[in-house]
């Protein structure tokens, strides 16, 4: 059941993210990527870890990508000429690269695959304390999901957390750097 | 539990500090560029301070510190000699930033916040030994950079390199999750030093999670193999180093380096001191990678007409030695490898600068080779300075960049490595050539054509040039007042 489950999701999600990169439209790539994103929220769930699901959902799916959606609505792309091949960066690559680059990544792909199959997950050694969480409270007794993620991210990963906030806020410098026009 | 040390994340909270306090000044002080300027080099100077204090009260070869559990941050000699190096590193290239802005006509005081912020971000990359850290240091230091590649938004190459930058950089970005993701996989561990003692179990067991194990470490290995430019995963630089404004281009060859090999140093020896069988498997790796960079990179920079480029080609060059370093034992190899680095800080920043001045009057870059034609004729100063960057860069006797290049040829050598030593020699000598050829054109060609605006030292740039070519000399002929030092740190550096 839970492996006819996991197909599923991983298939739905692996049929998002061609379709992100496949569609010629960008609404289309964006609500591609909200299946795939939907999809791997219901990974979590698989998991056992609810709450990083919900948070998957509300964050990227509710989020992130209302505001990808506003931006390419509001950015008039034909107008621009970005519509078709026309935007693309550089010249195309020859066919004969195209097949090389997927069939390496197929390779790649079929072949971690095949090996991440063989063991399966559950079987690491000293699975540390963000896997017990993952795995819906498997390793902390009476602690729920939540409680594990939030004693978790205020006790060992408190810096990393930190710096997580750093980050974005140097992202969106960075971005608003960029994109602002002086007047 | 233990009190927890303000002092660990001293080197990286002083520019974070700084940084974001110099944003929110930035609008009110926006027309005072000046004063701005002022503020971030105070900055700069205490990111400087604090690592330099605390490696003198630490001595050479001092304890290491972490926070409380198994250490997000931690403190050691090498560490707090890297985060001297990005403050120093990014102390000189302010001071070239005005002058450039200035002649490129872009009045980007954001510059100053970011640099700092850049900072930050390398101090993360180099004091950590959780996987999860490298990853948020690398995007702190990055992002930073992406943006000011494309701050001269005026010069169309200018938002080229920031474009490409970004796209590639995401891209690497993503084989460094993935690798992390892998790594997680075969060992369930994110610390690195949990990772080396896992990885000897999994390796022992073989099979399947030794499997994934190489994988996830390869897909890491191309994540530095791109931040450090290693052939073949160095497309971006070129474009990149000609793109961004001059003064970053100096900040982001030096400290981007620096600050990928203090995390390969972690990762590489870290994970192999653990496992011999899995130092048999990476060190070919490297190897090949060192011999296509040093190789790739000194043959493409021989037909560059502009000096930027071919300083970017060379800066790949570099690459594949200080990757060759990484592959003699962590005593000796850590240290060639940060004497490298620091020769490689003055030598670069330096030949950047000279570069730096070169402006058209629009403020797009006057590199081209032709534009040095007869330099000594008119400013004699700056062709001796540049000349001495060209030979150290090029490996002549008595500069910094012969001791370095030196030490690790002799190592390499030593340690059983006959065949990459000989590949490096002759990279070195085709190398040469291209160094040679510039010096050639400051001093024996007839000066043709208007020197560029640019071209009339200003005290800031000045003072870069001096410190710069006067460190170059001293590290060539008094090499063992660093190398000792570094000695140290690297001799206390075996075993994560």
């Amino acid at each position: 059941m839970e492996l006819l489950v996991f197909s599923i999701l991983a298939g739905l999600a692996l049929a998002g993210a061609i379709g992100v990169i496949l569609a010629r439209n960008p609404v289309y790539s964006a609500l591609g990527l909200l299946l795939g994103l939907s999809a791997v929220a219901g990974l979590f769930v698989v998991l056992w870890a609810e709450f990083i699901a919900v948070v998957q959902l509300m964050v990227y799916a509710g989020g992130v990508l209302v505001l990808f959606l506003f931006v390419i609505m509001l950015v008039d792309l034909e107008q621009r000429g970005l519509d078709t091949d026309a935007g693309r960066i550089g010249p195309q690559p020859s066919p004969g690269w195209r097949v090389a680059a997927a069939m390496l990544g197929i390779l790649f792909t079929v072949f971690v695959g095949a090996l991440l199959l063989q063991e399966p997950a559950r079987e690491v050694p000293g699975a540390g304390a963000l896997d017990a969480v993952l795995r819906g409270g498997g390793g902390g007794g009476a602690l729920g999901n939540l409680e594990h993620v939030g004693q978790l991210l205020y006790t060992s990963y408190l810096v990393p957390f930190e710096l997580a906030s750093v980050l974005l806020l140097v992202a969106m410098i960075g971005a608003v750097v960029l994109a602002h026009r002086e007047r | 539990m233990p009190e927890f040390e303000i002092q660990v994340v001293l080197p990286t909270l002083v520019p974070a500090a700084y940084g974001l306090l110099l944003l929110l000044f930035t609008p009110a002080l926006r027309d005072d560029r000046r004063w701005l300027w002022a503020v971030s080099l105070g900055g700069m100077a205490l990111a400087a301070f604090f690592p330099a204090w605390l490696l003198f009260r630490a001595g050479a070869t001092g304890e290491t510190a972490g926070l409380p559990g198994r250490p997000m941050v931690v403190m050691d000699p090498l560490s707090l000699w890297l985060d001297l190096l990005f403050a120093i590193a990014g102390f000189l290239a302010l001071l070239l930033v005005p002058a450039y802005l200035d002649r490129a006509r872009a009045h980007r005081p954001e510059i100053y916040p970011l640099m700092l912020l850049a900072v930050a971000g390398m101090t993360i990359l180099v004091a950590t030994t959780n996987l999860v850290m490298i990853f948020l240091g690398l995007e702190v230091l990055s992002i930073p950079l992406y943006v000011m590649s494309g701050l001269t938004r005026e010069r169309e190459a200018s938002i080229e390199a920031a474009f490409k930058y970004f796209l590639l950089g995401a891209v690497a970005a993503a084989f460094l999750v993935y690798g992390i993701a892998l790594v997680y996989a075969a060992t369930g561990h994110l610390d690195l030093g949990d990772v080396a003692t896992a990885a000897g179990a999994v390796l022992e067991t073989g099979g399947a999670r030794a499997g994934l194990l190489a994988a996830g470490l390869a897909m890491i290995l191309v994540a530095f193999a791109f931040k450090v430019g290693a052939v073949p995963f160095h497309f971006w630089a070129p474009d990149v180093y000609q793109g961004a404004p001059t003064p970053v281009t100096a900040f982001m060859a030096v400290g981007t380096k620096a600050a990928a090999f203090g995390v390969l140093l972690r990762l590489l020896p870290g994970t192999a001191g653990a496992a011999e069988a899995l130092a048999r498997r990476w060190l070919p790796v490297v190897a090949a990678l060192a011999v296509a960079t040093m190789v790739g990179g000194n043959l493409v920079a021989l037909v560059q007409v502009r000096v930027k480029r071919m300083l970017a080609w060379s800066s790949i060059a570099h690459a594949g030695y200080l990757l060759l370093a990484l592959l003699a034992p962590l005593a000796i190899g850590a240290r060639n490898l940060l004497f490298y680095l620091v020769v490689y800080t003055f030598m670069t920043i330096g030949a950047f600068a000279v570069v730096s001045l070169f402006q058209e009057e629009e403020g797009d870059d006057a590199d081209q080779l032709d534009r040095f034609a007869g330099l000594w004729k008119r400013r004699p100063l700056l062709a001796i300075a540049m000349g001495i960057f060209m030979l150290s860069l090029a490996g002549i006797p008595p500069m910094g960049g012969f001791t370095g290049k030196y030490v690790i040829f002799v190592t390499a050598l030593r340690t059983g490595h006959p065949v990459l030593a000989a590949v490096m020699g002759l990279a070195a000598v085709v190398g040469a050539a291209y160094y040679l050829r510039v010096i050639t054109t400051m001093f024996l060609r007839e000066p043709s054509g208007e020197l560029p605006a640019g071209v009339s030292v200003s005290l800031a740039p000045g003072l870069v040039l001096a410190v710069s070519a006067v460190l170059t000399i001293v590290l060539g002929l008094a090499p063992g007042l660093v190398l000792g030092p570094l000695g140290e740190i690297a001799s206390g550096m075996i075993g994560p």
